[in-house]
């Protein structure tokens, strides 16, 4: 059996005996303050958690949230490009760009619009 | 490469100038009739191009690079061409229409190159990913220009109906290309074809299911018969010119890439002609049922649209797939496209602040105050009901023809039967325009864009009845 081996089985048995040990010393040693703020539910930005569920969210969280999701795309899109950049030379690096450019008339677009701009 | 470059030159020009109208729409610096002028100015750009590249042959552009995804043939050349001058007419028209209705902003425009570049690409496409793709540019694109009015509750009540069901198309759409990749390992239509040459269309289950799926969703964005329902609602609802947009260019597009996928082999068409065959009756039956109950013009054009989705299955059932050239059905969506536009160029500047005049009875009289408005709307509807010597009549001659030389003689009659049924409707409005007295003045304050549209697509409608075509 390789070394490597048994390292990474020695690293995984440790954080099985680690992490159990640490939350029960958390539970023994850690300080414990009761509050009505800490005890509410929290969701992000959302006053009342507990009530009525037709209630109107901002715009702000959706465009958000699509907004993420475009450069999240470019993000996944560019980790196997930047893998074999090599392999496909000056041509992958053009097509490249060219997408980024695209990606970015949209960037200065929603910027221009006041998207993120939250007052 | 140059060559290459000449057959995407079109799409870039498009796509090009969808970009820089939506940042010049941010930087806040045009005004909505220059933003009009250029997005004519790129469809005539573009228009040029497409003729331009014409000479060329069947060939896929940059075929390595594009992995033959891409084919342009004559066939989805003259599309394009098509979908071209149904983007110049639509921003020509809305000119007019935004004199008097104030919500538009530049971005209306950048929408409507948006969708026409994904139509380009849909009508070129040769593999279901890319189609896919395409279809949703242009879907995405329309569902933001049908509820463009946020003030108006009939489009929230328009848009929110398109795009569920619309996005229920996509799923349909997606699995069956999802079936299909499954069964045959490739998403391209030269695979399918090959796989179809090989074994028969029957014997491969995954793509019979697959197959059904997609055509599933083709029928329901031309609005063929069991799919029909939204079409009223949302034309109603969608501001006049992107109601003509829509049942235009949307039609050309979806149409071409339904002829390239049925005619990938003739077992696939085989397979598939009998139910088109029942469902090119039923929707021309059941489009002229609801067209006859409208009293609203919108609707009753909507519903007039669905009637001649059923004309052109006709045509795509009676086309055949040995020697396919498409030439029937790209004649009749021509000539459709030119006399729809027109009535819809028209009806932008004579609708109104609002669009007050809606009903056949708000243009009682209309020949007595506006005689060459009412000259051009009598034109165009008799081209839609297909009366000689217009651009309709002709391409009803050639799909009847071709369904007889199909041997499809029963589709032929009922074609004939439903084309008589359609006058009904159509020669309603003639008669409120011509035989009653005015009740009102038809004053609009509207650009000149609007009238020189329209006579240009009355022109058109004769010029293109002179142009022959080979069945």
């Amino acid at each position: 059996m390789s070394t490597e081996l048994i390292l990474s089985a020695i690293i995984f048995i440790g954080l099985a005996v680690i992490v159990p040990v640490l939350f029960v010393a958390t539970v023994i040693f850690g300080p414990r303050l009761a509050g009505k703020v800490k005890n509410e539910a929290y969701e992000s930005g959302v006053g009342n958690v507990i009530g009525a569920v037709d209630q109107k969210f901002s715009v702000k969280f959706y465009l958000l949230a699509i907004l993420f999701l475009i450069f999240d795309i470019e993000a996944v899109f560019m980790y196997p490009w930047a893998v074999s950049i090599r392999q496909l030379g000056w041509f992958g690096f053009s097509e490249m760009v060219a997408f980024m450019l695209l990606l970015l008339t949209g960037l200065i677009y929603i910027l221009k619009k006041g998207v993120l701009n939250w007052r | 490469m140059t060559r290459d470059f000449l057959l995407l030159l079109p799409l870039g020009i498009v796509g090009a100038g969808a970009i820089l109208l939506m940042l010049r729409s941010a930087l806040g610096k045009l005004t909505l009739e220059a933003a009009s002028l250029v997005s004519m100015c790129v469809f005539a750009l573009a228009f040029i191009a497409q003729i331009l590249s014409g000479t060329i042959g069947h060939v896929s552009p940059y075929g390595s690079v594009f992995n033959g995804m891409l084919m342009v043939t004559d066939f989805t050349r003259v599309a394009g061409l098509i979908i071209l001058a149904c983007g110049f007419f639509t921003s020509m028209s809305s000119q007019s229409y935004f004199k008097e209705n104030g919500f538009a902003t530049v971005e209306y425009y950048s929408l409507i190159a948006f969708a026409v570049s994904g139509m380009l690409l849909l009508t070129m496409s040769q593999e279901l990913i890319t189609a896919f793709i395409s279809l949703e540019i242009m879907s995405l694109s329309i569902y933001i220009l049908v509820g463009f009015n946020r003030t108006c509750v009939t489009c929230a009540e328009a848009v929110l109906k398109y795009l569920m069901l619309g996005a229920f198309t996509g799923a349909f759409f997606t699995m069956g290309t999802a079936l299909i990749y499954g069964g045959l390992n490739s998403t391209k239509f030269s695979a399918i074809s090959t796989a179809i040459a090989a074994h028969g269309f029957l014997h491969l289950p995954a793509l019979v299911g697959g197959a059904f799926f997609i055509i599933v969703a083709f029928l329901f964005k031309v609005a063929a018969f069991p799919f029909h329902a939204w079409v009223v609602d949302v034309y109603d609802g969608a501001s006049v010119p992107v109601t003509g947009f829509m049942a235009t260019a949307l039609k050309t597009a979806v149409f071409a890439i339904f002829a390239n996928f049925l005619m990938l082999d003739p077992g696939l068409k085989s397979a598939w002609v009998n139910y088109l065959f029942y469902i090119a009756i039923l929707t021309m039956f059941g489009g002229n049922l609801i067209a006859i109950g409208q009293n609203t013009l919108k609707r009753m054009l909507a519903a007039s649209g669905i009637v001649h989705t059923g004309y052109l299955l006709i045509a795509l059932v009676a086309v055949s797939a040995d020697h396919f050239t498409g030439s029937v059905i790209l004649y009749y969506l021509a000539a459709y496209a030119v006399s729809t536009l027109g009535i819809f160029a028209a009806l932008s500047y004579l609708t109104g602040n609002g669009e007050m005049r809606s009903q056949f009875d708000d243009f009682k009289g209309l020949a007595k105050k506006r005689p060459y408005s009412a000259a051009a709307i009598t034109v165009f509807l008799l081209s839609m009901a297909g009366i000689p010597p217009t651009a309709g009549f002709m391409g009803k001659l050639y799909i009847i023809s071709s369904a007889i030389q199909a041997g499809q003689v029963t589709l032929a009659v009922l074609g004939i039967v439903s084309s008589i049924l359609s006058m009904w409707y159509y020669l309603r409005l003639i008669i409120n325009m011509y035989f009653h007295e005015p009740e009102e003045t038809f004053e609009t304050e509207c650009s000149v864009f609007g009238p020189v549209c329209t006579l240009i697509l009355a022109v058109a409608v004769f010029a293109i009845s002179l142009y022959p075509v080979t069945i």
